[in-house]
């Protein structure tokens, strides 16, 4: 899954949780306007954002959300429960959705006909509230608002029997027949009614080439829907036509088809049974009487052949035109491609008879013929015969898994419900009987008897289960008969939002908890140091060598888990460098814009993770830094052309994990820095003195530009060079312990390269003691410690130095640097501790007593007077309860 | 792509797209019953669909893409 769209369905589940709490808040407050105004906004965003994405069920339905929350919001409607009531169920909706798709993983929401039923239904229902309350019209009437006018009105094939929906008897015969054969033989066929808005010209849609994209249809009419005007007040961007048709598709694929249009079209799956409709003029003097004796005799018996041709026989003697002769063609076809389907041919002759006993007119035999067909539709698609044969199903898996028992008791329990339901209780005699049987032999087979015997007969004979009433209820739109489905797995939608409850993912956290978490685990590993100490001291103090090595044992354990929990904390803090760089393309693209230069950047690396606040920290200066390569690095297109370069500069800013550190490089293949220029410019600004001018090595020139006051801008322009120099840039890379170094080759570019601990939470210090006192020094800055016979110490000009493998390092003693009144103690041998850190790249060696152990400590800045003080880096706490002073080497000197 | 006129023909080749629609009214109004020749048409617009739909010009030929043709003769012939 992308990360957009993990963000989205983050985000989306915040503000559903929002919208929900602003809602019941409004329930108090009803006029609250600040509060509606925040709802809008929610859901304002909120369909945004859907529409990002490929999820048009979604849009839809918070299409419908927010426009409802914009009329709430103008006053034109009041907020209601009903009202609330109506959104709570869109945002469950919604959510039901968000689920989906995370569940689906890749980000898709494959077409549903349900799904589509569903954010239908709720976008109407959205709707009807806001056009409902504002006038209290008829929905049926047409709408003097505009607003009703522009609002789609689908007609819900709810509550209405599928087959009165579509004019399926003005279908020629010739065209049903072919569309029955065909799903006989498989291919499953859907009818579609296709009515674009009147305004989709201007939306950019063609409905002719949506139509035409279909497979050819088995019948077809495009019509308008009101007479066209005269050529002349023709208005051909009104879009009044109006498609009917049968596809040989099925309506999984259809409704994929028009996934975006779903209010504007009708799609229902057809069955054979339901094309099957005699149509014709009404006869009489057609000798029909005894026909249907005999064939109603041979059809209990079975003798399909005499039915066949006894049928033939009277087609023959009938006018083709009449329904009594189209009847006895669809008797034939079906007696030809589903001979065991009695009922239906029972049911052609029964129509020969009406037929031949009232003369009737076309027009009411034509509606006389649905619903007889829609009562054996309806039997089919019965939920509760959906039940009953799911759970025969169920029992017919030969499977015997642990589960059985549990599996069996469920199935009865549905079973009863189910009759229970239907009103039909003396058909569970027995019940309890089969299932205590089952469960005694650990098989589905008596259960499986049971209900043979017991209901699946009675499921579609001649006492059909009576139509529950919840089928019809509104609240489940997605059961509607005929949407292929069957009503038995009428889920997910419409359940509410807690049946069942998936738990998001991710949870936002307030960063104080987390620096909360982090100062513990501090404290933690504070408390766990003094361990040692207390080990030590019953050992030396009480001489109890046996509880000083179970203490320490103790300790190793403590040790290992503190350090575990600590990392834990340390990830949770762990952003991706990406959040610094998210701005620079913009910042670039503006600022090249600005000065005129063409610039292509390129990121590397930006899922590289570090401690919130190094990336906090790192922001200012890398602006900085690619300001100044913007400005002063690359050079205008011409002198690029000019020095047969690129017209378009390249800036490229990489991060990378390297061991604990994390290294950022900006590069771009601009001018270069000139050493030369630089130190002329150090010269002239009195950093260096003439001495140096000579002295220095072309990347030690390179280094000057930290040098606080250097700026090499000629002119100040209001981008870089406004007297912060590059020196800023430094203080604050190293105020997170990071280091900052440049590599610039003239006429090629300019590489700096940052390089930033993971984390700066726990520090690793090194205990050093001077003048009876100790001190911390961060490991980071020690390169390392030497002992130095006072004999190799020499005097240079009053400094000291002494030389270390071949280099003149220079010294110093700590208690010079402290002011300490005390001159450093050598050991027995006459030697001196020397703790060589790493300034920059020079080394300088620091005199002290004695170098001892190395420890992990919380580093806490000195706050308060102590703040201004220079030379340390902070205190920390140490296992013994004593405070440990740990020294900045840098500011020292 | 579009239209084409000559000596008394509307002749249409590959795609008509929505704004050729008021293109093709104004043709049809100046000559009521066309007539139009469609051989080339590889699709056109809806509103292009209406237009002929509501002015009923004699179709000399009909598309050669079978499955547009047949489309069009629904629209326009309503035969069943």
């Amino acid at each position: 899954m992308n990360p957009l769209l993990d963000q989205f369905i983050s985000e989306s589940r915040d503000a559903i949780q929002s919208i929900g709490e602003r809602l019941l808040q409004l329930e108090n407050a009803p006029t609250d306007h600040e509060l509606m105004d925040e709802l809008f906004r929610l859901v304002h965003t909120l369909k945004g954002n859907s529409g990002l994405f490929d999820f048009p069920e979604l849009t839809r339905v918070l299409h419908g959300a927010e426009d409802l929350m914009d009329a709430v919001r103008d006053g034109r409607i009041s907020y209601s429960q009903s009202l609330a009531d109506q959104l709570l169920d869109a945002m469950d909706f919604v959510s039901a959705l968000l689920d989906e798709i995370l569940r689906n993983g890749n980000g898709d929401l494959p077409a549903e006909s349900e799904r589509t039923a569903a954010a239908l239904a709720l976008t109407d229902a959205l709707r009807q509230l806001i056009t409902g309350q504002g006038a209290r019209i008829n929905p049926a009437t047409p709408a003097p608002e505009p607003a009703m006018a522009s609002a789609p009105v689908t007609t819900s094939c709810a509550d209405e029997p599928p087959a009165s929906t579509f004019p399926l008897a003005r279908i020629p015969e010739a065209a049903r027949m072919d569309a029955y054969r065909r799903m006989v033989h498989g291919q499953p066929c859907s009818w579609v009614s296709y009515r674009p808005d009147e305004d989709c010209f201007f939306k950019g849609e063609d409905p002719f080439y949506q139509i035409t994209q279909l497979p050819t249809p088995l019948w077809r009419r495009v019509s308008a829907r009101e007479p066209w005007s005269a050529p002349e007040t023709l208005d051909a961007y009104r879009c009044l036509l109006h498609f009917e048709s049968i596809i040989p598709m099925d309506l999984q694929a259809l409704t994929e088809h028009f996934r975006y249009i779903p209010d504007q079209v009708e799609l229902s799956p057809l069955s054979p049974a339901m094309l099957v409709m005699p149509t014709g003029d009404a006869h009489d003097g057609i000798p029909t009487a005894e026909y249907l004796q005999t064939a109603t005799a041979k059809l209990q018996s079975g003798d399909h052949e005499g039915l066949i041709q006894a049928s033939r026989l009277l087609l023959e003697l009938s006018s083709p035109g009449l329904r009594v002769a189209s009847a006895l063609r669809w008797l034939l076809l079906v007696l030809e491609t589903r001979p065991e389907d009695v009922p239906l041919q029972q049911q052609l002759l029964d129509e020969i008879r009406h037929g031949a006993g009232i003369s009737q007119g076309t027009d009411t035999a034509k509606a006389a013929a649905p619903p007889s067909l829609a009562a054996s539709v309806q039997g089919i698609t019965d939920p509760i015969a959906g039940i009953i044969e799911t759970q025969a199903e169920i029992l017919a898996l030969s499977d015997a898994p642990p589960w059985l028992p549990g599996r069996l008791r469920a199935v009865a329990a549905s079973l009863r419900a189910a009759f229970t339901h239907a009103g039909q209780l003396t058909r569970l005699d027995g019940l309890d009987e089969a299932l205590q049987a089952a469960l005694d032999q650990s098989a589905s087979a008596p259960l499986a008897r049971w209900l043979a015997a017991h209901a699946l007969p009675a499921k579609v004979g001649t006492d059909p289960v009576p139509a529950a009433p919840p089928t019809a209820a509104p609240v489940s739109p997605a059961a509607t008969p005929g949407t292929g489905n069957g009503p038995g797995d009428t889920r997910k939608f419409g359940r509410r939002m807690e049946d069942a409850h998936a738990g998001p993912s991710a949870i936002k956290v307030d960063q104080a908890k987390i620096d909360r978490l982090m100062n513990l685990i501090g404290e933690m590993i504070v408390a766990k140091n003094a361990l040692p100490y207390l080990a030590a001291r019953a050992e030396d103090v009480f001489g109890v060598r046996e509880l000083s090595r179970e203490i320490k044992g103790q300790y190793g354990t403590l040790n290992r888990i503190a350090d575990e929990m600590q990392d834990a904390i340390m990830q949770v803090r762990l952003l991706p460098v990406s959040f610094v760089f998210q701005r620079f393309p913009r910042l670039v693209r503006d600022t090249a814009h600005k000065l005129g230069k063409e610039v292509r950047l390129v990121l590397e690396g930006e899922a590289t993770e570090a401690d919130k606040n190094v990336i906090e920290s790192l922001a200012d200066p890398l602006v900085h830094i690619i300001r100044n390569s913007l400005d002063h690095g690359l050079e205008p297109p011409e002198e690029r052309r000019a020095a047969g370069k690129p017209a378009a500069g390249r800036l490229a800013i990489s991060a990378r994990s390297e061991s604990d550190r994390v290294v950022i490089e900006i590069t771009d293949d601009g001018r270069g820095i000139d050493p030369a220029v630089i130190r002329r410019k150090a010269y002239e600004k009195g950093i260096i003195d003439e001495q140096a001018l000579e002295r220095l090595t072309d990347q030690e020139a390179l280094n000057l530009i930290f040098a606080p006051g250097f700026s090499t801008a000629s002119q100040v322009s209001d981008l870089s060079g406004r007297g912060v120099g590059m020196d800023v840039v430094r203080t604050a890379v190293a105020r997170v312990n990071g280091s900052i170094d440049l590599k610039s080759r003239p006429g090629e570019g300019t590489r700096l390269r940052l390089s930033l601990p993971l984390s700066m939470a726990v520090t690793n210090v090194m205990i050093i003691v001077s003048a009876g006192q100790r001190f911390g020094v961060s490991m980071d800055a020690v390169a390392e410690t030497v002992r130095v016979a006072q004999t190799d110490i020499r005097r240079i000009k009053h400094r000291m130095t002494t030389v270390l493998r071949g280099r003149v390092v220079p010294l110093v003693a700590l208690n010079d640097l402290l002011a300490l009144d005390e001159a450093q103690h050598p050991n027995e041998d006459g030697e001196m501790a020397v703790v060589v850190v790493r300034i920059e790249n020079d080394l300088l060696g620091i005199i002290v007593d004695d170098c001892r152990e190395t420890v992990d400590i919380i580093l806490k800045p000195l706050a308060g007077f102590l703040g201004n003080l220079q030379g340390y880096a902070g205190s920390a706490l140490l296992g013994d309860g004593s405070v440990l002073l740990v020294l900045n080497p840098r500011e020292l000197l | 792509m579009g239209i084409e006129t000559n000596a008394d023909t509307l002749r249409v080749s590959d795609i008509l797209g929505v704004e050729d629609a008021e293109t093709l009214l104004d043709w049809l109004l100046k000559h009521p019953g066309g007539p139009v020749n469609l051989a080339a048409c590889t699709h056109l617009h809806a509103a292009n669909l209406q237009v002929l739909m509501a002015t009923r010009p004699h179709i000399t030929t009909w598309p050669d893409d079978p499955m547009l043709a047949d489309w069009l003769r629904h629209a326009l012939n309503q035969e069943e």
